[in-house]
């Protein structure tokens, strides 16, 4: 089935072709959103998340962007509203620390700008430096790192998702691989 | 040779492997002779193995028995008795509570608009910067 007759199907509210929908696009989803939140169960979870959105919102779908190119728009919204949800719990948890024992209040803000290379052990120092490093890029950074990296997408398919220019994509993935390798080199130094 | 600017920049391609034939060659090249470079191109061949692990990462099984389970819920709409019931409790509130409000607004100028022979301390409750009845209530002693 091609992606026009794809979508009229769901807008035409037919399971089948939803189902069909989730199957062609769930790895990507998923892959996509590991990218960000680097969690098994988190990326699950916005999977779910994307794919009911989808389907309550496919009647408004007109085809300017391609069906891939909404859903992945979709995926990279819900994954860095995770993220910021999940700094927002950070930084609410660092104040309720302080309030109740000033022993735990160490003030530093939660993986922002630094990598803490005491909180890695083992083998999953590289993983959790590699996490922190990303984590602290600027977030229009991150997006085209994670498309180009995790999902092998060319640079002409980012700058459609992303709304920007190409050469624009072509400096955010630049810049980014730059500031990782800082912030890698700075980690592995100490 | 590369010089180093240049291979730092190209690390990830070519960790990535695309690279051509000649420049993987310079690169090697350039690695053997450049220790900053070697350790540099080192965490970027972490970095690019950690990706790939990550992204090697399969969908939990039952994805989509997951996502209709959260579409019951957004598909089934409440019981029609639970919206009438739910509608009808909130029109009762809201017209009791105008009900109360009209209530109390006209007590207030019935009492004050009435004597305050009869009952000197009533009006002192509701308002009593307009009518307090001081000399009536030191006087009447009947």
């Amino acid at each position: 089935m091609d992606e026009k007759q794809l979508v009229i199907e769901l807008q035409a509210g037919d399971e089948k072709a939803f189902r069909q929908l989730v199957g062609k696009y769930q790895q990507q989803v998923f892959r996509t959103a590991m990218g960000f939140v680097h969690d098994g169960s988190e990326a699950d979870d916005i999977a779910q998340e994307v794919f009911v959105e989808v389907f309550r919102s496919v009647h408004g779908f007109r085809g300017e962007a391609s069906l891939s190119t909404w859903i992945y728009r979709m995926t990279v919204n819900r994954s860095l509203n995770r993220l910021r949800s999940r700094k927002r719990k950070g930084f609410f948890q660092r104040i309720e620390a302080f309030f109740q024992d000033d022993a735990d209040w160490t003030g530093e803000p939660e993986a922002d700008c630094s990598i803490h290379p005491e909180a890695v052990v083992g083998n999953q120092e590289t993983a959790q430096a590699l996490q922190q490093a990303l984590e602290s890029l600027p977030e229009n950074q991150r997006t085209a790192f994670v498309l180009y990296h995790y999902e092998d997408m060319a640079y002409k398919e980012i700058a459609t998702v992303m709304n920007v220019s190409l050469p624009s994509v072509e400096s955010l993935i630049h810049r980014a691989r730059k500031n990782l390798q800082k912030k890698l080199m700075n980690f592995y130094k100490k | 040779m590369m010089n180093e600017q240049h291979t730092t920049e190209r690390l990830w391609e070519f960790h990535l492997g695309n690279l051509s034939e000649e420049e993987n060659r310079q690169m090697e090249a350039h690695l053997e002779a450049c220790e900053s470079c070697l350790r540099e191109s080192e965490v970027v061949k972490q970095a690019v193995q950690e990706i790939v692990v990550e992204r090697s990462q399969e969908v939990p099984p039952f994805l989509y028995t997951r996502i209709q389970g959260r579409l019951e819920s957004v598909r089934k709409p409440a019981p029609l008795w639970k919206r009438t019931l739910v509608t009808s409790l909130g029109t009762i509130l809201l017209l009791v509570s105008i009900w109360g409000g009209v209530k109390l607004g006209t007590m207030d100028v019935r009492q004050t608009s009435g004597t305050s022979v009869e009952n000197p301390m009533g009006n002192l409750a509701i308002n009593e910067m307009v009518n307090e009845p001081i000399e009536g209530y030191l006087f009447d002693f009947k």
